[in-house]
């Protein structure tokens, strides 16, 4: 079936099984191999994209659910300020994602950062799902409160600029 | 070609051949189930012009891979040797055409028997001082130890893909390699394609432990033949699959009146799989491990290599010396609960200020493993919860206590050994230019953070404050093999030698004319034993077994190091953290969301020689985990990796013997 | 489209007429709900066992409904896990609660559906049981007659004789209606990982009214992934005669009871999940036993 959908700004058209799973469409059709893992159901969390703003596993998203969606990977995601925000937490914490879960971590620190959540057990709850064990927990809980602090100090500092 | 960075990884930004994926052909692998079998029937479907099957016979070269000497199948022909080995490769237009068309393939096998292939092993390697008293006098107490860990074998789950094209005369293969030169051999021997002509652009990999060393120069002999045969690109995708030897230890010991050992015979046994890569080295590495740190009147260490049709292991990520270390380790723990002690005590009771000199590892000053011993004692409370634990599991006998602290400490290796390097011959080579930069000609490319020190220490030896004049140069027909990524040795071993030749660069640049070269050994040829210790460690580790689910958890680790030179601490931080994560999911554990890792680093300053962090941290993480886990589960959950599973088939045998 | 792989048509009802005229037309079709579980089982794509028609619910305005009165909550199929969450964790039950917490990260549980937990085909998630537990009711839609029926069925009605939960040919769950029941004994444990481990994984979903010393109304259903939900209305009986607390006479015959009924519905379960269910129904009768002798009837 043709698939119309914009990902990483591109708008697309693609000829695609309906029910292709969009982690094997970015790999496969857009060459998206070095950030979008394909796990065949091993639950690896390693492939994590922004669908509409929102993260989801992309593994786990059939083609006919991203017609004239927006999504986004982690390769136009890292040029974002956004990342940084998140690149400046890693550096404050001291400490960072493998560079195999470094898509996928960073996208759900993104989401829980967007969103506010300071509470360890569910910052720690939304990141389970990405089985890699490069990091340890305490790390994880201070990486989102301290992207939460920097994420607020830019939007002030934009607000007073507006 | 040129070459760009990505969040700390090395890009080769490929001349890749502007190929349309509808004009390439799409492979998949079919892999055996099991071992030592054979095939009795392969059954093909029709397949018309666009599909293409290769098998064992379909290479136009040699169907083995070389490594070190010893060789293996690329695709199994008539039998099959371990579970996971190659059998066919099927290339199609699209991936989803060739997944199907695999499920078509039948394939039928039957047992071999014992008829296997007899494997060429290496002769058991022997070590030991002093004379040994047989104690037929029954002067001394007698107990012997078994340390075991069983077999790892498993995908990762994580796919990759190695590209073949051909562009004029030359053969471009695109993969994820910790070692380019192994490509280039094994395409050359299985297509018969000049070594020249093949290039090879690396993709960016993370390797946990050895998945981009034998895999991608398998794959990509396959697919430079199905690109031969179809004259279009050809890619191969797979996951990456992983496989650490069985190991067992068997010691022997006889202790004098104060419990302390006084003769020592330490037999271990690895089951390399159905090939082995480099055995000699690992019976090197693992001796090394082997080696009690405190002093023996006679010891008798071996390190026998044997073959099973299991998964082949290779590196691994401590090619042996952490396996070593750790039963070292867990062995010292065993002979304190004998001397009914703790751990901690009975070292300081048994350790020497300074270790032995063996032909393996230097007679090292104990002061600075001794203090990262002390420091987690201290912060773990080790002494107090190890008798609590003792006195609790005595009290509540089965089922009632499950909670174990384990300790273990040692110093740190890296790279290959002086023996092998000896052999080996990997190489680099420094060049002063006439623009008064300096070029390395190196197949060691590595993270760039790493290559950014590098850069800095090269430059700041021969034109300071310019470490933009310092480059690495592309790879090429040209580029000198400097050896695999492994056992951390570009990050470790290679940079002294770097270091070294920057020395000597600068002094010979003044008297001759330029451009000056300096070809340098990417080994560590020098040193008067097998290897050069560098770094001490010591870990603490507390698991629980949760009595419901029968699942192990860690709940912390406590871990002291200290390093000669620290290059970049945080770096350093994450690279502890991560082995010390990664060796306790491999082996079994659950990580709760109150696990903490409480590190202490510290830098002596004494020499220039860097240890592999991953080598010592994962040893010791090996060792303190198998402590903590004999106190929690008790006799019948000795080794690791251990599953819930087992766990509850250990305690229906205990509850049942009792 | 790719060689001997045909691509599913993907058909997106608006409403429920919608969804019957597209039913009646292709009666084959698959349903496809969060696609969770489709998607995470092992070679789901590509395969030539995906129906060639597909429909899809997330359309339907209907499905994505959730209503509340001060005896029930009403929820349309479609609503995701994290909806229920996040809209009923103050009044709804907690054991379904603890159940949808279980799973963790909201990445599956924002895209995980009521109905489509509970309409999994041979595999049994731990939702059922707890549906049962708490005395859910579910709409069944179903084609009879060339017309879209509905009827309200108790969960259990939806077992079969192996514990698995069928649907009749055609039909689709459209709602599920869970009751504030004033139970004030609600248990949920999930031991294992239902996706990656379900050999050895379990379930277990208890509810009850403590009265004094005895349970009112207890429910139990052990949930096995791989063979289904164990619930017997005998085994709520043995509940309901005992008088707390429980010696362990009395819970030794419990076991071997429960466990004589386990097997007989499931032959083989792991060695694993029978330590497992041990232990969890320890714990149930453990905190049973607790409550009564330490809290007040009152403050119960």
């Amino acid at each position: 079936m043709k698939i119309d959908c914009t990902i990483d700004g591109k708008t697309l058209t693609l000829s695609l099984n309906s029910d292709k799973p969009l982690s094997l469409i970015l790999r496969d059709n857009t060459g998206d191999n070095d950030t979008v893992n394909h796990c065949n159901g091993a639950m690896c969390g390693l492939c994590t994209v922004l669908v509409d703003g929102k993260v989801m596993l992309s593994c786990m998203v059939p083609a006919f659910e991203i017609r004239g969606k927006n999504v986004t990977t982690f390769e136009s995601f890292r040029k974002s300020k956004n990342m940084k925000d998140i690149e400046k937490a890693y550096e404050s914490v001291g400490s960072y994602p493998c560079p195999e879960c470094y898509a996928s971590r960073s996208l759900i620190f993104e989401s829980l950062i967007d969103e506010g959540i300071t509470n360890p057990e569910e910052i720690l709850k939304e990141l389970s799902i990405v089985k890699c064990p490069c990091m340890d927990p305490e790390d994880e809980i201070m990486i989102v409160r301290r992207g939460i602090e920097i994420r607020r100090k830019r939007n002030v500092r934009r607000s007073q600029f507006a | 070609m040129h070459c760009t960075f990505r969040d700390g990884i090395l890009l080769f930004m490929a001349d890749r051949k502007n190929f349309s994926r509808y004009n390439m052909r799409c492979g998949i692998l079919l892999h055996a189930k099991k071992g030592n079998e054979r095939i009795s029937e392969l059954k093909l479907p029709n397949l018309d012009s666009r599909y293409l099957v290769i098998t064992g016979r379909d290479l136009p070269g040699n169907n083995t891979i070389q490594f070190f000497g010893r060789s293996m199948p690329l695709i199994a022909k008539e039998t099959i040797s371990f579970p996971e080995q190659v059998i066919l490769a099927l290339f199609a237009p699209d991936y989803e055409s060739a997944e199907l068309m695999m499920r078509e393939i039948g394939l039928t096998t039957e047992a071999l028997g014992e008829e296997a292939e007899e494997q060429d092993l290496p002769d058991t390697l022997e070590y030991g001082w002093g004379e040994m008293d047989e104690n037929t006098d029954g002067k001394y107490r007698e107990t012997e130890t078994d340390f075991s860990l069983t077999r790892i074998a498993r995908r990762n789950n994580k796919l990759f893909t190695v590209t073949a094209w051909m562009d004029g005369a030359n053969m471009h293969i695109e993969a994820p390699t910790q070692w380019t030169d192994l490509i280039r051999d094994t395409v050359e021997r299985a297509t018969g394609y000049p070594k020249r002509n093949i290039i090879v652009h690396v993709l960016p990999y993370t390797s946990k432990h050895d998945e981009f060393l034998i895999a991608p120069a398998v794959f990509a002999a396959i697919a430079a033949t199905a690109t031969i045969k179809t004259g279009l690109p050809s890619e191969i995708r797979d996951e990456g699959f992983f496989s650490r030897p069985a190991v067992n230890v068997k010691r022997r010991v006889l202790l004098d009146e104060d419990s302390k050992p006084v003769f020592e015979t330490a037999e271990m046994t690895v089951d390399q799989g159905a090939f082995a890569f480099l055995p000699e080295e690992y019976q090197r590495q693992a001796m090394t491990g082997l080696i009690p740190p405190y002093p023996l009147k006679g010891f008798r260490g071996s390190v026998k290599i044997t073959s099973s049709p299991k998964p082949t292991a290779s590196f691994c990520g401590s090619l042996g010396y952490s396996e070593a270390l750790a039963s070292t380790e867990y062995h010292i723990s065993r002979l304190a609960e004998i001397a009914g002690t703790t751990p901690y005590l009975y070292r300081m009771m048994i350790e020497k200020e300074k270790r032995k000199f063996t032909d393996y590892i230097p007679g090292f000053d104990m002061d600075e493993q001794k203090k990262c011993l002390e420091s987690v004692v201290r912060a773990s409370s080790f002494d107090r919860k190890w008798s609590a634990n003792t006195f609790q599991k005595e009290e509540f006998g089965l089922l009632g206590y499950l909670k174990g602290i384990g300790i273990a400490s040692g110093a740190g290796i890296s790279g290959f050994s002086t023996t092998l390097s000896k052999e080996t011959g990997f190489y680099a080579m420094m060049t002063f230019t006439q623009k008064q930069n300096i070029t390395i000609n190196t197949s060691a490319m590595t993270h760039q953070k790493t290559m950014k020190l590098w850069k800095k220490r090269i430059s700041d030896k021969i034109i300071p404050g310019r470490p933009e004049g310092v480059l690495f140069l592309d790879q090429g027909p040209d580029t000198l093999d400097t050896g695999p990524d492994v056992l951390s040795r570009l990050v470790s071993s290679f940079t002294l030698q770097l270091d070294n030749a920057a020395k000597r660069l600068n002094v010979i640049k003044d008297t001759e004319k330029l451009p000056v070269s300096l070809k340098f050994d990417a080994e560590n040829t020098y040193y008067p034993c097998e290897f050069e210790n560098s770094g001490y460690g010591a870990i603490a580790c507390e698991v629980r077994i949760d009595k419901l689910s029968m699942i192990p958890s860690v709940y912390n680790i406590w871990g002291a190091f200290t390093f000669p030179t620290i290059m970049d601490r945080s770096s350093l931080e994450n690279s502890l953290r991560r082995t010390i994560m990664m060796t306790l999911r491999e082996n079994g554990m659950n990580i709760p969301l109150s696990f903490r890792i409480h590190l202490d680093i510290s830098e002596d300053g004494t020499d220039d020689t860097i240890s592999s962090v991953q080598q010592l941290a994962r040893g010791l993480t090996l060792g303190a985990l198998s402590n903590a886990m004999k106190q929690a589960a008790g006799r019948h959950a000795s080794s690791l990796p251990i599953t819930a599973e087992e766990i509850n088939q250990a305690f229906r045998e205990e509850k049942h013997e009792d | 489209m790719y060689e001997g792989l045909s691509s599913p048509n993907i058909h997106t009802p608006k409403n429920l007429s919608e969804y019957a005229t597209v039913i009646l037309h292709y009666p084959t079709s698959s349903l496809w709900a969060g696609g969770t579980f489709i998607m995470s089982r092992p070679d789901s794509y590509p395969s030539r066992k995906m129906n060639a028609e597909i429909i899809y619910l997330g359309d339907i305005e209907e499905l994505h409904r959730f209503q509340r009165n001060d005896r029930f909550a009403e929820f349309g199929a479609m609503v995701t896990l994290d909806e229920i969450l996040s809209t009923g964790k103050a009044v709804l039950p907690g054991a379904l609660i603890e159940n949808i917490q279980k799973i963790g990260s909201r990445l599956i549980t924002r895209r995980a559906t009521i109905g489509g937990t509970i309409a999994t085909k041979d595999f049994t998630t731990s939702f059922p049981g707890t549906l049962i537990a708490l005395d859910a009711t579910a709409e069944v839609r179903f084609i009879k007659k060339k017309r879209l029926h509905s009827r309200w069925l108790q969960i259990t009605r939806l077992l079969d004789k192996s514990g698995r939960i069928v649907l009749p040919p055609q039909g689709m769950i459209s709602r599920v209606r869970i009751a504030f029941i004033e139970k004030n004994c609600q248990y949920f444990k999930e031991v294992g990982s239902f996706m990656l481990d379900p050999e050895n994984s379990v379930a277990v979903a208890f509810t009850a009214m403590l009265d004094q010393d005895i349970l009112i109304n207890p429910k139990i259903a052990f949930t096995y992934p791989t063979h289904g939900v164990c619930y017997s209305r005998d085994i709520d009986n043995i509940f309901s005669s005992l008088r707390f607390p429980v010696y362990d006479e009395e819970l030794n015959t419990l076991e071997s009871m429960i466990f004589t009924f386990i097997e007989s519905s499931f032959q083989n379960i792991s060695p694993l999940q029978k330590t497992r269910t041990r232990v969890l129904l320890y714990e149930i009768i453990d905190a049973l036993n607790e409550e009564t002798l330490t809290i007040p009837t009152e403050e119960r």
